[in-house]
């Protein structure tokens, strides 16, 4: 789903999602995959294909003239504004903690908080915040309380 | 007959070819064909390791050269 998201398609999935998943995929079996995505996210699907089509550059002179994917600006681009939003993202979810417990590390997605137990309303309350700046957007948020310090234990 | 294919992503007469398509029979001259693959714009494949699927259904693809589906394990495949 993110390589999906991320734009990757054929050969780029493949490399994507090898290199996260340590395993050589069949790239018709990727693309088996990502076909039922695209179906569903029509609007990822032109977006990417909207954003490529600016990364073409001509080349090939008078003799052979085309076009050619930039691929490393274009991919340049993506990881900066998914880069970027995800620095957004972490910012509101970093505000909405740091009412109720201190924030002892903050990565782009996930935050080590220092708490005897986070309150039940905790994940919601971040979820409102963040459905305030970004409307009409989907946060999956979750807590898991890190035992490894426990006494008990 | 040789199959060519596209090396990296690259927009040819207005048509978008991505890594590894195909590229039509017809789309290019013996000269060109030949700079493209002097210069790594396209690589060409023996008939043994891939087919060109545009010879194969040339009456839908509309090139005018062919090549026979002779095997009956491929006229399976594609049902035919």
């Amino acid at each position: 789903m993110r390589g999906f998201a991320l734009g990757f398609d054929s050969w780029g999935l493949w490399n994507y999602v090898g290199q996260r998943t340590r395993k050589a995929w069949d790239l018709d079996e990727l693309g088996r995959w990502r076909k039922p995505l695209a179906k569903r996210y029509p609007r990822i699907e032109s977006f990417h294909k909207e954003l490529e089509y600016h990364f073409y550059r001509d080349v090939g002179g008078s003799y052979t003239p085309h076009r050619e994917l930039d691929a490393k600006a274009h991919r340049l681009f993506i990881d900066e504004i998914v880069h970027d939003g995800l620095q957004q993202v972490s910012f509101v979810v970093a505000l909405a903690l740091s009412d109720t417990l201190p924030v002892v590390g903050r990565w782009q997605s996930w935050f080590l908080c220092e708490a005897e137990r986070a309150s039940e309303s905790l994940p919601e309350k971040i979820r409102e915040r963040l459905q305030t700046a970004f409307p009409g957007s989907m946060f999956h948020v979750a807590i898991a309380e890190d035992i490894t310090n426990d006494p008990a234990l | 007959m040789k199959t060519l294919s596209c090396n990296g992503h690259r927009e040819l007469a207005g048509v978008r070819y991505h890594h590894g398509d195909e590229l039509p029979p017809n789309i290019l001259n013996e000269e060109l064909a030949d700079y493209w693959l002097d210069h790594r714009l396209a690589i060409e494949h023996d008939d043994t390791e891939r087919r060109s699927l545009y010879r194969l259904f040339a009456p839908f693809s509309g090139t005018l050269q062919t090549e026979p589906i002779e095997l009956d394990a491929e006229l399976a495949q594609y049902v035919l």
